[in-house]
């Protein structure tokens, strides 16, 4: 399934409008593009859990309030702070997908140390 | 003169216009205040650039300071705009997501760490394990010869006390054979009349059935009588002494020497008959001990008699 077949309806829409708002001669516009990865990394930040952790949970919402806001700016003057906002949004996303997954790592990490201190008990009579 | 006065007028006008200007970038300075989202973006950065981000993730960290320029070039274009915001925001969160991945790998060391302990741990667990294990098997060895060496043992000692049991039946039956025997001799010397005193079982047998008159020469119905007393004496097992007695009559020494001959005569009948030589002795004692009046026919021949003497016990009959 393609990248794009994955977008919200809602991302769908966004890109929709801001292809047919802008007047950059047939280039890809660049609110289609930032709705993209935007969106990609929220859902990849959902995906890894970012809901679940504190820290993560904070920036994902902050990423898909700043999508929303994004979608609101739909006149041709409003582009470039969409497109900015989706930066913005790209980025709380990714810094909470880097943040789920560091909490995820480091329960490992302490489940794998855990495991190795209850197998040092083992070997030290 | 036009140009010296032109000179003239720009070198009196010079401290006006260098204060002018200096007022001018201090009034452009003052209006230019650097956005918080920037200084974030700034300290962040400082931040991660000084610490193990630097060493770990340097590519990213080099992708966050591109944001971070062009936050810092829009702050030169645009100074304080939305635009220098939005950007030094992306910077900032740039340089966290790089933080978060520093700690990230970090961890995963941690988580290696942990992985190659708990595989030496468990590789030694293991050594150790079998040194146990093969510790186990020896001592299971050991055991199992003990066992065998036990089980060895036992049977031994399982045959050797069938082997005790079945001596025991043997004497048991043996030693009930010997009570039969006794009992049986008991019952043949009271069936020849014995009588008891201090000396033990007396057998009385008379002068007259045993030997013609001063004859020492067993009569043949003497024979049958002794052959009843040899197998009564046998079965007893006991010492004896054969007394022979004679009646007053005649000479004390003829007397004395009859019937140590009688004696003698029924010892060897005896010892003949299987009655072990060493367990019986002879003795002639003449007229001594009459049992009866010797004044009279009658009391006379009972005088005339051998006495067999059987001991109480093991012990030889003086």
């Amino acid at each position: 399934m393609r990248r794009w077949m994955l977008l919200s309806p809602t991302t769908l829409i966004l890109c929709a409008g801001a292809c047919a708002s802008t007047n950059n001669g047939g280039g890809t516009p660049i609110t289609s593009v930032g709705a993209e990865n935007s969106a990609g990394a929220i859902r990849a930040a959902e995906e890894v859990g970012a809901a679940h952790s504190p820290q993560a949970s904070l920036y994902l919402q902050l990423a898909k309030e700043q999508f929303d806001h994004a979608r609101r700016l739909t006149s041709p003057d409003d582009l470039p702070a969409a497109a900015l906002m989706l930066r913005r949004a790209e980025a709380d996303a990714n810094l909470a997908l880097a943040l789920a997954r560091e909490n995820t790592e480091k329960v490992e990490a302490q489940a794998a140390v855990d495991k190795a201190n209850m197998l040092n008990d083992a070997v030290v009579p | 003169m036009k140009k010296t006065a032109s000179a003239s007028w720009m070198r009196s006008m010079r401290p006006a216009l260098i204060g002018m200007l200096g007022a001018a970038l201090v009034v452009t300075a003052c209006a230019t205040v650097t956005p918080v989202e920037l200084i974030n973006a700034r300290t962040a950065y400082a931040r991660a650039s000084t610490g193990p981000a630097a060493q770990l993730k340097p590519a990213e960290l080099h992708k966050a300071k591109g944001a971070l320029d062009a936050a810092e070039a829009s702050f030169v274009e645009e100074k304080g705009s939305q635009k220098t915001i939005d950007l030094a925001y992306i910077a900032e969160r740039n340089v966290e997501v790089v933080e978060s991945q520093t700690r990230s790998a970090q961890t995963a060391q941690t988580l290696e760490a942990a992985k190659r302990t708990y595989d030496d741990k468990q590789r030694a667990l293991a050594k150790n394990t079998r040194a146990v294990l093969a510790d186990t098997r020896v001592q299971l060895t050991e055991a199992r010869k003990g066992q065998a060496q036990e089980a060895q043992q036992l049977g031994a000692e399982q045959a050797a006390r069938a082997e005790a049991n079945t001596k025991a039946a043997a004497s048991e039956a043996k030693a009930a054979a010997s009570d039969l025997r006794a009992n049986e001799a008991n019952d043949a010397l009271a069936k020849l009349a014995a009588k008891e005193d201090a000396r033990g079982q007396i057998i009385t047998l008379s002068g007259g059935v045993l030997f013609r008159s001063n004859e020492a020469d067993l009569l043949p119905a003497a024979q049958t009588k002794l052959d009843d007393v040899a197998a009564a004496l046998i079965s007893r097992g006991r010492p004896v002494v054969v007394e022979g007695y004679t009646d007053s009559k005649g000479s004390q020494s003829r007397n004395r020497d009859l019937s140590q001959q009688r004696a003698d005569s029924v010892r060897s009948y005896l010892v003949l008959r299987g009655f072990p030589a060493e367990k019986i002795i002879a003795k002639g004692m003449g007229p001594d001990r009459p049992v009866a009046d010797n004044t009279s026919a009658e009391g006379r021949a009972n005088n005339r008699r051998v006495e067999i003497v059987v001991a109480k016990s093991d012990l030889p009959l003086k």
